[in-house]
Parts: C-alpha cells; structure tokens; sequence
C-alpha cells in the first residue's frame, strides 16, 4: 500500500532527478543545436522552401 | 456432475475487479473506434484488457500453463523489442527539415519535458519509489514507446496504468493542451504573428543529421542511444533516398503491426489485480499532471525568450515542444487560428513538436542514466 512521503529524503531525490534532467536535456540539445547549424553552414542552405508549408498543412 | 462444476468454474471465479476491467476494455474500445483516439493501440488493448481477465483465461499464465501473451510479452517487451522496433517506424515517419531551417525551435524541445521531472518529484512525494516515480514521470514524455522502455527498464511494477495513462493522455492532447496553455497565457500573447522564413536544407545535411544526433546522445547520454539510435535508424532509411520501398514499410507496415502486437501484448499487464489500485488512479491523475506541466514548461520558457528577444516567439509554440507528433503542433495551429484567422504558426510548431520527439527520448535515456549512477 502506497505511503504518502513528504520526508526531505523523497524531496531532494526528486529535486536533484529534476536538476540534473533539466540541465541534462538542456546540454545535449544545445549542442546538437550547434551541431545542426555547424552542418548549415557546411552543407549551404540554398532558397525559400515553397512546398514546405503547404505540404504539412494538408 | 463434474461436467456442470467444469461449466461453472468460470462463473464461479468472476471478480468485482474483472468487471471493472471489462468496462475498461469496452471504454477504450469505445474511445478507439467512437473517437478515433489512437485507434491503433486503444483497440487491442481493450480486447486484451477483457481477453486477460476473464475468469482463468487461457490468453495468459495460470498456474503452470503459460500464456501466449506472457509469452509474447517477454520476447517483445521484456526484451524491448517492441518499443524499439516502433521507433523505427517513428524516424521513418519524421521530417526534421522544418527543424533543421529552424534549429533554435530546438530548445523548446528541452523546456517541453519539465512536466516529466515535476512529475517525478510529485509521485516520490507520494510514496511511490523512485524507479516508479522515474516510471510514472515518463508518461510526460508524451510518447508511448519511451514509457514502456523506461518503465520496462526500471521494472516497475506499474506498467500498465503507465502505458494506459501515456496513450491516453496522447490521444487527449487536443482538450488537455488548449486548457494548459491558456491558463499561463493572455490572448495578446496568444495572437503574436511569427514570420516562418523556410529554407531548402541539403540533402546531405539531412542525411547527416540522424546521424550525428545518435553519436552525440551516444556520448552525453548512453543509456539513451538504444532509443535514440533505433529512432534516427528510421530517420536515416528515410531521408537516405534509395530505400524509400523500406521506408514505406517501416511507416506503415511495420509500424501497424508492432503496434498491434503492443497493443494486445501490454493487456498482460492489465490483469485486475494488478490493475484495479488506488496506484492505478493516482498513476492516471499524474499522468495528466506531467502533460499540463509540459506544456506550462514550454510556455514559460517562450516567455522567457521573449524578455531577452527583440523578435517575439507565440508562448503557444513552447507547448509543442511535447512530443505528441504531429498532434501538437496542429493544436497549436488550431489556437491561433481562432485567435487570429491570419495567424500561421504551424510550421514553427512542426518544428518545435518534431524536437520534442528527440528531447523525449533523450529524457527518458537520461532518467535511465541517472536512476543508474545516482538512485
């Protein structure tokens, strides 16, 4: 049967999974970010994408 | 005389419980073919949620006599083939070129999973352990194949309410998000225009992409690479441009049948005396609140940007930053078109909503990496 915890034990567990996930989702995100504008640069974008738009409208 | 005990040993072992769990079936069934919510899973696992508590069933373990579905649950689930299986499709599905023209939208992929660690630390302080409560927050990663994997990973005892709960809250995304959002948003904010400025991207660095991201999470995050990699796995069949035939099938035959599969198999998890908790409930209710609050975290942190930015983001397309793909972002959509009939934020919500499938899944590897090293 469930228990309900509201120790300092179960709040710092959960504080420190929310922490560490935040900042961790954060870090690698951010550098997958860079690496996708490392690729723009590499890999020249050309012109405006006509299609784009009305292809994820329909 | 034995010959009516044996007609009435299945009357005989009918539970109040069992009951309940026939009416569950019968309601995602109802939801799956009445509402079209996620017909694909809710209808298997509501015939697998009658076909496993009916009394003594055959469909599953009794006693000595294995059932056909604890089999299948250990090859495909136990093993997380499954899951895994399913992102394949998923990639193959996915076109990140709105992401990739518009990388910053990135970020709101990150903002979007706090509803999954606000949830974590409400279940923990509920009681549940923290394995469960890693379990339980999951459901915030608004995307089915990552709750089993983390919930399976972690073994925790509550996976059925977990997958019953993600699929449901998924399918409920069009009432549960316009609520969340407007409750953190005034409808100036809601009416902002964004100019969408789509660039071609280049084949190569599209093909380069799902590439580059299963190295990175590889490296930052290694639990995370099975999902991350079987997911950019499909990415790649798709943009690679010679296996379109492959492609196509694993958009849609392969993902139609693992997902039938799924479906029916996570009913052994949906037996009543397993089912039928309080947990259960509160399992459902925490469900809801990581969808509020991932949609709340990508608000904010639109707002947030919007304090340092000369050019101003709709706080909307934070929320899409959840990973109900392509669902979300056509919410969002939706909102602002009834805000402002001129208003088109649909391509910077696909963009954001496709970066909340990677954030997704680099969160559930992380709560897997963390719960390792540190819990």
């Amino acid at each position: 049967m469930l228990q309900f915890d509201f120790s300092m034990t179960a709040l710092m567990d959960g504080l420190k999974m929310m922490g560490f996930g935040m900042a961790g989702i954060f870090v690698v995100l951010t550098i997958i970010f860079l690496s996708i504008l490392l690729l723009g640069k590499i890999f020249k974008v050309k012109d405006s994408n006509e299609g784009e738009q009305q292809k994820w409208r329909e | 005389m034995e010959f009516l005990e044996f007609l009435q040993s299945g009357f005989v072992n009918i539970t109040w419980k069992m009951i309940v769990m026939w009416v569950i079936g019968a309601v995602l069934i109802y939801l799956a073919i009445k509402k079209n919510y996620e017909p694909a899973l809710l209808l298997p696992m509501g015939f697998g949620a009658i076909l496993v508590n009916l009394p003594l069933s055959g469909a599953i373990t009794q006693g000595e006599q294995v059932g056909i579905l604890n089999e299948m649950f250990d090859f495909g689930i136990a093993t997380e083939a499954f899951p895994l299986l399913l992102f394949i499709g998923i990639g193959a599905m996915i076109d990140f070129t709105p992401l990739l023209s518009n990388p910053k939208m990135l970020l709101f992929g990150a903002a979007a999973q706090f509803g999954i660690f606000f949830t974590i630390l409400v279940a923990r302080l509920l009681g549940f352990d923290m394995a469960d409560a890693a379990s339980i927050g999951i459901i915030g990663a608004a995307d089915g194949p990552t709750s089993i994997y983390v919930a399976n990973m972690l073994n925790s005892k509550y996976i059925g309410p977990i997958i019953v709960a993600a699929y449901s809250y998924m399918a409920l995304v069009p009432i549960v998000q316009p609520w969340a959002i407007k409750l953190v948003t005034t409808k100036a904010e809601r009416k902002i225009r964004m100019e969408y400025s789509g660039k071609n991207v280049s084949k190569t660095a599209r093909i380069l992409f799902p590439i580059i991201v299963t190295v990175i999470t590889g490296i930052f995050a290694p639990t995370a690479v099975a999902l991350v990699g079987f997911l950019m796995f499909g990415n790649l069949i798709r943009e690679c441009g010679v296996l379109d035939s492959l492609s196509e099938t694993a958009q849609h035959a392969l993902v139609n049948l693992v997902t039938l599969l799924l479906g029916i198999t996570v009913a052994t998890k949906m037996t009543a005396a397993d089912f039928v908790t309080v947990e259960t409930f509160i399992i459902i209710a925490l469900g809801l609140v990581a969808f509020i609050f991932d949609s709340i975290g990508g608000v904010l942190f639109a707002k947030l940007i919007n304090l340092f930015s000369k050019k101003k983001i709709n706080p909307m397309i934070g929320a899409a930053g959840i990973s109900a793909f392509p669902m979300s972002a056509r919410v969002i959509q939706k909102m602002a078109q009834k805000e402002d009939n001129q208003n088109f934020l649909l391509m910077h919500a696909v963009s954001a909503n496709v970066a909340g499938q990677i954030g997704s899944v680099i969160a559930g590897g992380l709560v897997l990496f963390y719960m390792s090293r540190f819990f």
